[in-house]
């Protein structure tokens, strides 16, 4: 069956091409750092609502109409649902996901990918402005896992890179000046997201961030550079088996007579 | 050649609402996967229109080169005093003297990429991936879908339906084929995914696995993981060759370059023609190379080019790929420069020295652009091409990959 393509008798399915141009809706700016690998890598998604996350309480999340762009980094579908809220709240979602599925994942996506096939019906009844500003989706999962992978394991693990987002002059051009990180449990970003933040930051972006589990504010967030930057990083990189390359890196299955398949870096 | 006509035929790019629906074809059909970098997009609004003329030319000499680089191979590979000064990794060249007393691992569907520009002076080529050539997916895919928004121009062929032909001629259908690769990579494991997808059309079956899912005995090749056991009938190799040594010994990855039974393209010994040193020892061997002395500019160890005080000359690093660290003063920032030099330096003998040559542009939308003509050979004989296009005179991971038509 060629990618696209359903099984008539599927009807809860709805195509990867279709949920793809739901998400990264054509008259969106934003639709293009939406990441395709997600979709591209199923030939269709499950339609049928997912089983209930803990609720999306939004109400730290200034209205779109701000100057504000967000950033969620939460686990899979809970992220998906956060795109949602913020959605009715006027922003365009963005997924950002970048891992592919496999069997016996390290990063389990079938809980990511049902939301985002559910979520894709959900979208069809939300109005979003063409000059909606981005809320962009990543998975908190993409790399939780980071040394505890053993044998046989699909490593589907990946990490952002700034390369993965709009520059602070792109971000500034379109009358965006804040952005707020969303997270449940954190106020402090990931490493990985964290070098995406310093480069906004210097670009002249002031940075927030909010706790949906506490409703926690951190305003300003002030991201300072780590100590041997760049060494810290690609260390990081290397020791996960990616590499920097231009849509951070996924899918590796993890050698069976050894726990790491660093080479890459 | 000097005052030859131009080989490009000015476009104009594409409309917002038709590259719109080519770029969501090029990411579901073509398996391109990384549309976006930062702020710019990275598949052209407009494809690489060069003229027939121009174009039987280049796979005339597109064609020599590859006889002549099969060549030069086969003979390296029994010529172990000349290795040193290729720039390998030591683990490397111990793996290569093997196959001079075991022979070299077979090799099948021979695939080379030259990157042609041309310049005032005619066709040069910047470099030749010998080793393992990427952008497949991008040569067979944009091409029939851009092609029908130019109707005057027509596709030069489809790379991987000649690559799937030449390994078929080889196994067979039925027979089972690893795609080994880096699969970390994304650019790596979209071409793979496209690639697999042809196979399978073919009746081959595909696995797409890493290589240190391989294991090798008596020269034989077979993928192990958890949910695959399968002897192979053919490999194809989507991992650079000097990665090669950092895998587990149990995966015996020296036999992609010595004494490897199982038909593999390209066999690791391809390393020695990749390696941008290997114009040092030319006047070494007895293969003749008439196209490559003529096609390539002028070649040296850093120490024997005064590439530091002078804009005439870059540097390169001997394994590098995609346009990663070449010395050009004037169109990398100085912190990249001081890094390269600070390399070239030290290690003069991963490096070489190059003559620059200059770039003839191509205008599309009334700005002019700078071409690199990536042409695909499968043994020997030209495939197809892909273009990649940027708005200065060098060819790295910023330049827009377009396809290549061709026009009277």
């Amino acid at each position: 069956m060629e990618a696209g393509s359903l099984d008539p008798a599927k009807q809860r399915m709805i195509s990867n091409q279709e949920c793809y141009a739901l998400w990264a809706p054509e008259q969106s700016i934003w639709a293009q750092w939406a990441k395709p690998v997600v979709f591209a890598s199923v030939v269709g998604l499950d339609t049928d609502p997912p089983p209930p996350s803990a609720p999306i309480n939004m109400a730290g999340v200034p209205e779109a109409w701000g100057n504000t762009a967000v950033v969620v980094d939460m686990p899979g579908a809970e992220s998906v649902a956060a795109g949602l809220a913020l959605a009715q709240r006027g922003f365009q979602p963005v997924p950002l996901y970048n891992g592919t599925d496999g069997p016996n994942p390290v990063v389990h996506m079938d809980g990511l990918l049902r939301a985002l096939g559910a979520g894709s019906q959900v979208l069809k009844t939300v109005t979003i402005a063409a000059d909606a500003k981005p809320a962009f989706l990543l998975d908190s999962n993409r790399r939780d896992t980071m040394g505890a992978v053993t044998g046989g394991y699909y490593d589907n693990r990946w990490v952002v890179l700034p390369q993965d987002f709009p520059s602070a002059n792109f971000l500034r051009s379109r009358g965006i000046t804040d952005v707020l990180l969303v997270q449940r449990g954190l106020n402090a970003p990931s490493q990985d997201l964290s070098h995406v933040l310093l480069r906004w930051q210097q670009g002249g972006l002031r940075l927030r961030s909010l706790d949906l589990a506490t409703g926690g504010i951190v305003d300003p967030l002030t991201v300072t550079e780590p100590s041997l930057f760049r060494k810290a990083w690609y260390a990081a990189v290397a020791l996960m088996g990616l590499r920097r390359n231009n849509v951070g890196g996924f899918g590796s299955m993890v050698p069976e007579q050894t726990s790491r398949s660093g080479f890459y870096g | 050649m000097a005052g030859v006509t131009s080989p490009w035929v000015p476009v104009e790019p594409l409309a917002d609402r038709e590259f719109a629906a080519l770029r969501r074809r090029a990411v579901f059909e073509c398996d391109k996967w990384d549309p976006q970098v930062g702020d710019a997009c990275v598949i052209a609004r407009h494809p690489l229109v060069v003229r027939r003329e121009a174009w039987e030319h280049v796979v005339e000499l597109a064609e020599a080169l590859a006889r002549e680089a099969l060549a030069a191979e086969a003979e390296l590979v029994h010529r172990p005093e000349l290795h040193r000064q290729l720039g390998l990794p030591r683990a490397v060249r111990r793996a290569l003297a093997h196959a001079h007393e075991a022979g070299p691992c077979i090799g099948v569907a021979r695939i080379i990429r030259f990157d042609f520009h041309y310049t005032p002076d005619g066709w040069r080529i910047s470099e030749a991936n010998v080793d393992v050539p990427g952008g497949l997916n991008e040569a067979s895919g944009f091409p029939p879908i851009v092609a029908p928004h130019y109707p005057w121009a027509q596709t030069v062929g489809d790379p991987v339906d000649e690559y799937v032909g030449a390994l078929l001629r080889t196994i067979g259908p039925g027979g089972c084929v690893a795609l080994i690769h880096a699969t970390a990579y994304s650019d790596d494991r979209q071409m793979m995914t496209f690639i697999a997808r042809r196979l399978e059309q073919a009746g081959v079956r595909a696995i797409l696995a890493s290589p240190a899912h391989l294991r090798c005995h008596a020269g034989r090749a077979s993928v192990h993981t958890q949910q695959v056991f399968a002897p192979l009938d053919a490999i194809v190799r989507f991992f650079p060759g000097e990665w090669l040594q950092g895998l587990p010994r149990s995966t015996g990855w020296s036999h992609f370059f010595a004494a490897g039974r199982t038909p593999t393209s390209n066999p690791a010994t391809a390393l020695m023609t990749q390696s941008k040193r290997w114009p040092l020892v030319w006047d070494a061997l007895r293969t003749p190379l008439p196209t490559w002395r003529r096609l390539l500019p002028e070649t040296r160890d850093p120490r024997d080019a005064p590439w530091r005080t002078s804009d005439e000359w870059i540097v390169k690093p001997a394994l590098g790929r995609v346009g990663e660290g070449i010395g050009m003063r004037d169109l990398i920032d100085a912190k990249e420069w001081r890094s390269i030099q600070r390399g070239a330096r030290f290690w003069p003998s991963a490096w070489i020295a190059q003559r620059r040559f200059v770039m003839s542009p191509v205008m599309v939308g009334g700005v002019d652009l700078y071409p690199c003509l990536g042409v695909y050979t499968v043994d020997d004989r030209v495939a197809g091409a892909y273009g990649r296009l940027a708005r200065r005179p060098l060819i790295d991971a910023h330049a827009t990959d377009a396809a290549v038509l061709t026009a009277a």
